[in-house]
């Protein structure tokens, strides 16, 4: 295999991202333990370089093309989602600043392996070959099973990660015997040759639908989609808060964007046997991790739940199968960062050493002396909610249009019942802020950190709520990887 | 204000002038609709004079009785019956 | 030059200032915002604008026609008034909720599309929670509580309504439709809830009693008329709506005869008004809705009135019960005068605003022939005048004088009053200030010598039937059930029992296998359908709360922390899936 020079440079962003991570290693020695925060500014630094790097990229004659023979497609569509990553990592890394203090993991390590992770996330979104996702896969996943037990002192933490780590493992054992059995039914592993080899019926053998349940299943691990999502719950909840916030925005959209490519561009032609399987799944997710969520007492492992019930949303715009449906994940994907960090944000803004700030009674008439950060989490939890006029409305509305355009309208009716059983949970939370008095004095962790971060995701739940044109017709123009 | 107010509703005599007014009232609102020409007629008892008359006193009277009765029997609760 | 300005916006993005101003700046600026919504709708002019396109659809911010716009001013308006009324309110967020609702009550009113009216729809819901929190008592909590939960539950049904809605018709344009199939009976019944229509509304008088005062005065306006408009946009003309309106006129008035706490007789008295207008929808005909709208006008006008009168009792006395007031006409005269005006209006007495408006309704009903509903109403015209215009204002201002110490209110409450009183005499004496206003032009007379004698005839013999029993009616301290009692009393209890006895013995057989997951819906889906059935419509609210925080309780247990137990339930789960692909293909 040759390298050309434009292979090269359509994996710029991702070279930048891996180097700086190498690179940041080293600096890390040198620089003494109550300046990590330098670690963050840096590795902040390199994000934002790869970003220009990928917006470059978009003006370039090679858009569009495959690279390093057919197993790396820039296009639209993993820049897009690539731009999702990249906002997570940011808003993850500033949350990140003070709480490291905090608990005493300061460790330059740290934002290391998140852009380890993120170069992992890249690649899965580029990967147009089953290898080359299973590698990215797996350099996204490896780093986060270390941070969600980077707590080393804390229980939990430890138990969470290592649930995650073998149970990781195991779908990823799963999705690997799902790809090789693709790879002896087609005889090849790159997308677009396994849907040209599809598309003749006469390979839709019973072990082509095995196979597919396998990928359906390996992919779900990675979306924590019911039945699969057993690890979620525990490791959200034990991972340190900044993580948890990563783990549920950046890998999750990452595995969607990749669920998205392989799906929609590789199986294609099986499309009427993995949408039932997908289906499946995001109903179970969404009736399940709604109402589990409800009877939770810590708010950590609530949001945890809930994003199973988010998954489930996401996965209806996977089952539509069309393009506006892709359209709508990534539009749901984007908003979901968005909101989803900004809730993270005000639990570790309430933490105060220990377990401060994660259980729900602590929210108790949080309105009454601190307006302001009761009216951020209000936005937040009426996003996550859909409530209009926010992001998380818009988002769900979009979905839900791309199932009525598929016919499927009976989901969709279903995904808005269930999206009254999950008003029912964040409104408990704004109930509990607004109408009680408070218990106790309110402690917040001040740190510019998190203001911009808070800043940041504010703006995009509203923005994105109120004129969601935009980042529709940049989603609608992604969308066509077919 | 307060003086024209109180001097009106406040005394017996004027609050039994009053009442008188409106006894008179009554009567030549009745007695006119037996001479009133009507334009318009919607319904049959458009045309019976003072009906309107017995309407509003039934109307009331009954409102007030079987209200009463069914909140007494059925949907009256003490102030902390939901607590 | 910008040919048109949502008055919504103005209110809405208007009002983000006010946190940042002080004093006599921020009273007048509060002012302004709704002077500058009323001109910005008198300067409209009919069409179409602020069209975006939005997943292919459009999305049409401001539709404007005569209805819209008889709407859009009477919302400034009152907007207007109850900023007046409520000028001395320090909480910058009291009046930061005031402005959204009034906001995207316009914002609703002007939406040509379901989208963008679903947007306000939900956010006039969940910005008037607001004005019953800040009242900062127990049972005003509580009370919102509530309020927001049939909110939301109405709201996902308009959702779940208007996406099969637009499933059948391919677009999200909000135009009339045919009271049938389900898309159109489920958006139905999402108005039909905050319209109060009877056993939905009971919302209503559980949580305007508890919110503040110049909140009342707002919720009294918007939440039910945007109902209103919205039927009257989408449903003019079905029939069943006579009779609900004129039922629902009749059972409302019931329950104001026999209510004594101030605030929550007047709200009965909202919904009962509020059957009227439904009526004249249904009944459909130009005169039908012109008499409608007139009357979501100049209710409005009155009723705010009312309120404004009542809770100035409340904020010089701090008594909202008929039983602890009594002889305030001495004490608070401009109030009892001003009150009385209210009352005369909302009874229809000749020469106030009621008389101009409920007539066409009436009117309307008798040219269709719809007798029953006529009389229904006429009837309850006769309660109305019996407990807001002579039992209310005799046992707080007349009645035997409890020696209660007060005074008339602040001048900015007594202004507000006096604006409002002033508007409902001038349509009253000048019913075609009124009528011009009107999407059909209004052309109607209610001074015709017929009207005249026989209003005047039930007005003065409903007076002599009350003061035949003038001793007998007095004020209690006590609460009447309603149809609220369905999700706070018995649907706890009921899921409770469900719970214990149905759900917990099938509880033990979950946590030990994990297929049982598969097996719980179907339970779920039966004893929801059984539950439906037996005609509990109403448990709906409070009980799936109640349900689903067993049922997630009893799921929770799945979540064992044994690692073994998560890799058998993946294990499981590819199991299930493979089974699905044997048994679809």
């Amino acid at each position: 295999m040759i390298f050309t020079i434009k292979d090269l440079l359509s994996i710029i962003p991702e070279l930048i991202i891996a180097g700086s991570a190498c690179v940041l290693l080293l600096v890390d020695l040198l620089i003494s333990k109550e300046r990590k925060a330098c670690m963050a500014v840096l590795s902040i630094l390199s994000v934002i370089a790869a970003g220009v790097a990928s917006y470059w990229l978009l003006g370039a004659d090679f858009m569009g093309a495959k690279s390093f023979a057919g197993m790396f497609e820039l296009d639209g569509f993993s820049t897009f989602f690539k731009f999702v990553f990249y906002t997570a990592t940011v808003l993850s890394i500033l949350l990140s600043f003070h709480y490291v203090k905090e608990e005493d993991i300061n460790l330059g390590e740290y934002y290391v392996l998140m852009l380890f992770s993120l170069s992992g996330m890249m690649v899965l979104a580029s990967g147009a070959d089953l290898l080359s996702i299973y590698v990215g896969l797996e350099l996204m996943s490896l780093p986060i099973y270390v941070l969600a037990g980077f707590l080393q002192n804390d229980v939990r933490s430890n138990e969470g990660a290592m649930k995650y780590v073998i149970l990781g493992a195991f779908s990823s054992g799963i999705l690997l015997y799902g790809i090789s059995m693709v790879y002896g039914l087609t005889g090849t592993t790159e997308l677009s040759g396994v849907a040209a080899a599809l598309s003749d019926s006469s390979v839709h053998v019973p072990a082509l639908s095995i196979a597919i349940v396998m990928m359906v299943a390996g992919f779900a691990f990675k979306v924590a989609g019911v039945p699969f999502h057993m690890w979620a719950p525990d490791a959200y909840e034990g991972a340190p808060t900044p993580i948890t916030g990563f783990m549920s925005a950046g890998p999750k959209a990452a595995a969607f964007a990749v669920m998205l490519r392989v799906f929609m561009e590789g199986l294609q032609p099986a499309y009427e046997q993995w949408m039932v399987m997908v289906g499946v799944v995001a109903v179970a997710s969404m009736a399940y991790g709604n109402f589990v969520a409800i009877s939770q007492k810590n708010i950590k492992r609530m949001l945890a739940y809930s994003s199973i019930g988010h998954a489930g949303y996401a996965l209806l715009g996977v089952m539509a199968g069309t393009e506006e449906g892709i359209a709508s994940v990534m539009f749901y994907m984007a908003v979901y960062v968005f909101m989803n960090l900004g809730a993270f944000g005000i639990i570790i803004m309430m933490r105060k050493g220990g377990q401060r700030g994660e259980l729900i009674e602590e929210y108790t008439g949080l309105a009454r002396s601190h307006r302001g950060v009761a009216l951020l989490m209000l936005i937040f939890l009426f996003s996550l909610a859909g409530i209009p006029p926010t992001a998380g409305f818009m988002g769900k509305f979009y979905i839900f249009m791309a199932l009525i355009h598929r016919g499927m309208v009976g989901l969709a009716i279903f995904a808005v019942l269930m999206s009254a059983v999950a008003a029912y949970f964040y409104i408990r939370i704004v109930m509990l802020m607004y109408m009680r008095e408070p218990a106790g004095e309110f402690e917040f962790a001040r740190s510019k950190g998190i203001y911009y971060a808070l800043f940041i995701t504010t703006v995009g739940t509203v923005l994105l709520g109120i004129c969601p044109g935009y980042l529709v017709k940049l989603a609608e123009m992604a969308s066509v990887i077919m | 204000m307060r003086m024209l107010l109180e001097s009106i509703l406040g005394s017996p005599e004027k609050r039994r002038l009053l009442r008188r007014i409106m006894f008179v009232l009554m009567a030549l609102f009745v007695i006119y609709d037996f001479f009133m020409r009507r334009h318009h007629v919607e319904f049959w008892w458009d045309e019976i004079p003072g009906f309107y008359a017995g309407f509003g006193l039934a109307a009331c009277v009954i409102l007030i009785v079987v209200t009463n009765a069914i909140a007494e029997m059925w949907l009256k609760k003490k102030e902390d019956y939901y607590d | 030059m910008i040919s048109w300005v949502h008055p919504g916006l103005i209110l809405i993005l208007g009002s983000l200032l006010i946190p940042f101003l002080r004093g006599r700046v921020k009273q007048g600026y509060m002012l302004l915002l709704p002077v500058l919504g009323f001109i910005s709708v008198l300067a409209m002019h009919e069409g179409t604008y602020g069209v975006y396109h939005f997943l292919g659809q459009e999305i049409v911010l401001g539709r404007v026609d005569r209805l819209a716009t008889a709407f859009g001013f009477i919302f400034t308006l009152m907007m207007f008034i109850g900023v007046l009324y409520g000028l001395r309110v320090k909480d910058d967020g009291h009046h930061l909720a005031g402005f959204f609702y009034a906001g995207s009550a316009l914002g609703a009113t002007f939406a040509g599309d379901f989208l963008s009216f679903l947007v306000f729809w939900e956010i006039m819901a969940f910005a008037s929670v607001f004005l019953v929190t800040y009242n900062r008592t127990d049972r005003a909590y509580k009370a919102a509580y509530r309020y927001i939960l049939v909110h939301a539950t109405s709201g996902v049904c308009l959702m779940a309504g208007i996406l099969l809605q637009y499933y059948h018709t391919n677009s999200l344009a909000f135009a009339p439709m045919e009271l049938s199939g389900l898309p159109a009976i489920l958006i139905f019944f999402g108005f039909a809830v905050n319209a109060g229509l009877p056993f939905l509304g009971a919302w209503l008088p559980d949580a305007y009693p508890e919110s503040t005062l110049s909140g009342g005065v707002m919720m009294a306006s918007f939440t039910t008329k945007t109902a209103v408009y919205a039927l009257a946009r989408g449903f003019a003309g079905a029939e069943l709506l006579v009779w609900i309106g004129a039922i629902m006129a009749l059972y409302s008035v019931a329950y104001a005869t026999i209510e004594s706490d101030m605030r929550k007789l007047l709200s009965h008295h909202i919904l009962s008004q509020v059957g009227y207008m439904v009526a004249g929808i249904g009944v459909g005909t130009r005169l039908g809705i012109d008499g409608a709208v007139a009357h979501a006008f100049t209710n409005i006008l009155y009723k705010g009135l009312l309120f404004m009168a009542t809770g100035s009792i409340i904020y010089v006395t701090g008594r909202r019960n008929l039983k602890d007031t009594g002889g305030l006409y001495k004490t608070m005269p401009y109030t009892f005068i001003l009150f009385m005006i209210g009352g005369f209006s909302i009874s229809g007495v000749p020469l106030f605003a009621g008389f101009a408006s409920k007539p066409m309704i009436l009117s309307a009903a008798a040219e269709e022939h719809y007798m029953w509903p006529w009389l229904l109403m006429m009837f309850a015209a006769a309660g109305t005048f019996l407990s807001t215009t002579l039992k209310l204002p005799y046992l707080a201002f007349l009645g035997k004088d409890k020696k209660i110490e007060a005074e008339d209110p602040p001048c900015n409450m007594l202004l507000a009053m006096a604006i409002t009183a002033f508007l409902c005499v001038l349509i009253g004496v000048y019913p075609n200030f009124l009528y011009r206003l009107l999407p059909y032009g209004g052309h109607y007379h209610p001074y015709t010598v017929e009207h005249f004698v026989w209003t005047m005839q039930i007005l003065l013999f409903t007076w002599l039937g009350y003061y035949f029993y003038i001793d007998k009616i007095k004020g209690k301290h006590a609460i009447n059930l309603d149809a609220d009692w369905f999700y706070r009393k018995a649907g706890a209890p009921a899921f409770m029992w469900l719970a214990r006895k149905v759900f917990a013995p099938v509880d033990d057989v979950v946590s030990e296998s994990y297929k049982s997951i598969i097996l719980r819906p179907g339970q779920w889906i039966a004893s929801r359908s059984l539950r439906f059935d037996k005609g509990v419509v109403d448990g709906i609210v409070n009980g799936v709360a109640n349900f689903t925080v067993s049922f997630s309780s009893a799921m929770r247990r799945l979540q064992t922390g044994i690692l073994q137990d998560y890799a058998f339930a993946v294990f499981i789960g590819l199991l299930f899936l493979l089974n699905l692909y044997l048994l679809l293909f």
